[in-house]
């Protein structure tokens, strides 16, 4: 979507193709935590301005990290001036107790690793889960979820002994 | 409601203010309601990374296929120049990391003859006109003796610019580096090719960080155009 003036817009701002396949792909990773997380609810650009918006903060924030290399030519401002930068926040790096956690999940079946994804992270009630994944009632969601954190526990009670 | 149920939609963020004033409470007061707390938040950390992880890699793939597509529109030309391109670096660099030496040798060559055009057939053999033919001809050794008879009468940056380009290609990196240093405050057409072949001679002498000193200088020109893309590549390298 978007992907050669996506490209172009960033070229325009003296970043090299390759660099720009990696900003494309962070800004698209961005713009799907921005709809995951309701952000998007009160936006009232375009979904392409706002993917270029996100692109144009990552240029800058490439140019602020390699200043000493890239010098950043007058023109660079006049480009694209109406698309307004939008920000967004820099992703913590998994703590060792995360990254443990992680490693627990990973072994939990594809059933339990999706519902516990659908209710942690995309925030879907237990109704909304029974109805997406084709459970029969919320009740069985719940008692499945219970069964998988419990799990999850065991595993990580197993290691600690 | 039960503490578990308080959670739950804390991690959801649903929490009325009446119930969150009972998980403040819950907080302040009870150390395994707190360590439920960390599980749950870490549990939807994990989920969260995992889940974009995979959607990394979606892209990723989506990608590779953009790529293909995009190169199928050239790939009569583009299998014609890779085959050039490839056998080009198939023969300069090996797959082990190239040495200083190694990319030198990759990078250099004499800068070509924009000072003293030679026209075929001219009969003029004025002594310029002969080191710069002798130049051009790949005879550096010629080139040498009669550059260094025109810097005798004469002291000329851009004369000793290509004389540096001479000792580059004769394997007497040091005596270019003197010979390049010296000029190196001059400011004129010639400027930034200077930083270029001095970077390159700082490599050949195996000092990198010179070397790097010079592509910095080379990509601070403001409006500069000559090797920058080279120069960036190979200030990455040098790292």
């Amino acid at each position: 979507m978007h992907r050669d003036a996506f490209f172009n817009f960033g070229i325009a701002y003296g970043i090299d193709r390759y660099i720009m396949a990696d900003i494309y792909q962070e800004a698209f990773l961005v713009l799907r935590k921005h709809a995951i997380k309701g952000r998007l609810v009160k936006v009232d650009s375009s979904l392409k301005t706002y993917l270029f918006g996100i692109g144009k903060r990552m240029i800058f924030n490439y140019h602020k990290q390699h200043k000493n290399i890239i010098p950043l030519e007058p023109k660079l401002h006049i480009v694209d001036k109406e698309i307004e930068e939008i920000d967004f926040d820099t992703v913590d790096k998994l703590t060792v107790e995360q990254k443990l956690l992680r490693t627990f999940f990973n072994m939990l079946g594809k059933r339990c690793q999706e519902m516990l994804t659908l209710f942690y992270y995309r925030g879907l009630t237990i109704n909304e889960i029974a109805e997406k994944s084709g459970y029969e009632n919320a009740n069985v969601v719940s008692s499945q979820k219970s069964r998988c954190i419990r799990r999850l526990k065991e595993m990580i009670n197993t290691r600690n002994k | 409601m039960n503490s578990e149920g308080l959670i739950l939609k804390y991690i959801q963020n649903t929490l009325t203010s009446e119930e969150k004033l009972e998980f403040d409470r819950l907080i302040a007061s009870d150390e395994d309601f707190r360590k439920e707390i960390a599980f749950h938040t870490d549990l939807k950390k994990v989920t969260e990374n995992k889940d974009d992880d995979n959607f990394k890699s979606l892209l990723s793939d989506l990608e590779a296929n953009a790529e293909v597509s995009t190169r199928k529109h050239y790939t009569k030309w583009y299998v014609a120049a890779s085959i050039i391109v490839l056998l080009g670096l198939a023969y300069f660099l090996s797959l082990k990391p190239a040495s200083n030496d190694e990319l030198f040798t990759s990078y250099f060559e004499p800068y070509r003859n924009v000072s003293q055009p030679v026209v075929r057939g001219d009969e003029d053999k004025e002594l310029k006109t002969i080191a710069f033919s002798a130049y051009e001809n790949g005879d550096f050794k010629k080139a040498l003796a009669l550059f260094d008879q025109l810097l005798l009468e004469k002291e000329d940056p851009i004369i000793s610019f290509y004389k540096a380009n001479v000792f580059l290609k004769l394997n007497e990196a040091e005596k270019a580096i003197a010979i390049l240093e010296k000029n190196i405050a001059i400011k004129d057409s010639f400027s930034v090719k200077r930083y270029w072949y001095l970077a390159l001679a700082y490599l050949k002498v195996n000092k990198p960080k010179k070397s790097k000193e010079n592509l910095k200088l080379l990509l601070e020109t403001p409006k500069n155009t000559y090797k920058k893309k080279e120069a960036t590549v190979l200030f990455k390298k040098l790292d």
